[in-house]
């Protein structure tokens, strides 16, 4: 039995579910299905009412009560007129009772996608069948979405269920995988899931190529491609439908939507960078590095009075900027995904954006700071102090303890 | 006589990606910014859209 088989029961009764507003009527007027589950999936025999003959023996043993969808009157999958059906009641009260609890932290939604994914069809579908797995995979990865769209002010459940959510998608995935659909035969299964663990790497694979592609400033090739092969499964869906290309298109899609979303250019290069200027005049436009690290320390650069901007973009990796004591330090920093640590002002998550622009003193140096970083963090520290994230590094074990002044006066402007 | 069947999965896949695809190209332009916060929310969504739609249909005719 699959891993689906306790909600399956769970949703099994023992009295015909269309048979559900017409208990006034005799026995032998009853219409209702007459397929019987195997004898495995049934659940424990129901009580014989007092007096009766044994039904089983008789024949007239009433088929179990069925919790399914219903595709003949479902107005999205036919969730509330199943459970109407099943409980004899208007299925309106079932959507409403949905909709005002989708309100109530979006468990009316969530519920639904699981009921969903989880009740079976009642049989007046088309024939071929839905695919359960793929439905409660939609399901969860729509709840999913829902929980990451709405955060935890609107959803009861936060962030925890998104990852509970994930693991739940994969286990559930797995277990379909080792459940030997092929008969039990374990060679089969194996082989089942060999192949789909190579599938899994070839599209991992060509999904980490386009996402280095978009990355690398083919994104508007990529996009244009996706459009299109989004318009071939539109076009060809009226006569068949391509299900080949869906996984093609999302592997287009999906990893330029995070370089997009994350704003991720590797057109910086690889590797671990050091810079040290020792004058402004060396001071460069810009700063970058596509994946790795960057470090620009201008301890030894004597700032003059008046704006002094530094430009740093980091695809993904992280850098780190160690500042003049005396300098006003002003910044401007946007971030996909990861931390920023400006002066001891911690930031982290999704599209992080920090900026401290205080007006600067005259007569004073003024450095201001625009960082861009895809993925990764940035660190801005002031001299005599040692940055957090890069303690372990060597070229800062030059400074004691007794030198790690902490960050204090922040930008400096004051 | 063989009459083809529309098949919604592909449909649903088709305009998710077209769509997807055109907001993808409009942020690569700098008309628009996609950003994290909507953006991937959205993009999983998409994929358990196709994914429930493909279930609820079941699978595609094969004759």
């Amino acid at each position: 039995m699959g891993s689906l088989a306790p909600a399956r029961q769970a949703c099994r009764m023992t009295d015909d579910t269309r048979n559900e507003n017409t208990s006034d009527q005799p026995d032998d007027q009853r219409t209702g299905p007459t397929e019987r589950l195997p004898r495995d999936e049934e659940g424990p025999p129901a009580e014989p009412p007092p007096g009766d003959s044994d039904p089983a023996a008789s024949g007239d043993e009433p088929p179990p009560k069925r919790l399914t969808r219903s595709g003949a009157d479902a107005v999205i999958g036919g969730v509330g007129s199943g459970l109407g059906r099943y409980f004899g009641v208007d299925p309106l009260l079932f959507r409403i009772g949905f909709v005002v609890l989708s309100f109530a932290g979006g468990f009316g939604v969530l519920a639904y996608l699981l009921l969903l994914a989880f009740m079976p069809a009642g049989g007046d579908e088309r024939p071929g069948g839905p695919s359960r797995v793929a439905a409660i995979a939609g399901a969860v990865v729509l709840g999913v979405a829902l929980v990451a769209f709405l955060g935890t002010p609107f959803f009861f459940f936060g962030p925890g269920l998104l990852v509970l959510g994930l693991v739940g998608l994969a286990g559930v995935l797995l277990w379909r995988a080792l459940e030997g659909r092929e008969g039990g035969d374990p060679a089969r299964t194996a082989g089942r899931v060999f192949l789909a663990a190579l599938l899994a790497i070839a599209v991992a694979g060509a999904a980490l190529g386009v996402g280095i592609v978009a990355a690398l400033g083919g994104g508007v090739v990529i996009a244009s491609l996706a459009v299109l092969a989004g318009l071939v499964l539109i076009g060809t869906a009226f006569v068949g439908g391509a299900r080949w290309l869906i996984v093609p298109a999302l592997a287009l899609v999906l990893p330029l939507g995070i370089v997009a979303a994350a704003d991720i250019d590797l057109d910086g290069g690889v590797g671990d960078r050091e810079y040290h200027p020792g004058s402004a005049a060396e001071l460069r436009d810009r700063y970058e590095i596509g994946i790795g690290s960057i470090d620009v320390d201008l301890t030894d650069v004597d700032l003059p009075t008046g704006r002094t901007d530094l430009d740093i973009d980091v695809g993904m990796g992280e850098a780190l900027v160690y500042v003049p004591r005396e300098a006003c330090v002003t910044s401007d920093v946007e971030i996909g995904a990861g931390a920023s640590d400006v002066f001891d002002e911690d930031y982290h998550g999704v599209d992080v954006t920090f900026a401290e622009t205080p007006a600067p003193p005259p007569a004073r140096p003024h450095l201001h700071i625009d960082a861009e970083v895809g993925v990764g963090a940035i660190e801005v520290v002031r001299e005599g102090s040692l940055p957090d994230q890069f303690r372990s590094r060597q070229r800062f074990e030059v400074f004691d303890d007794s030198q790690d002044a902490p960050n204090e006066g922040g930008s400096g402007c004051a | 006589m063989r009459v083809s069947r529309l098949d919604r999965t592909s449909l649903v896949a088709g305009m998710v990606t077209t769509v997807a695809g055109l907001v993808l190209l409009l942020d690569r332009l700098g008309t628009i910014d996609v950003r994290f916060e909507y953006g991937l929310p959205l993009l999983i969504a998409a994929v358990g859209a196709i994914l429930l739609v493909a279930g609820l249909e079941g699978p595609p005719d094969r004759d």
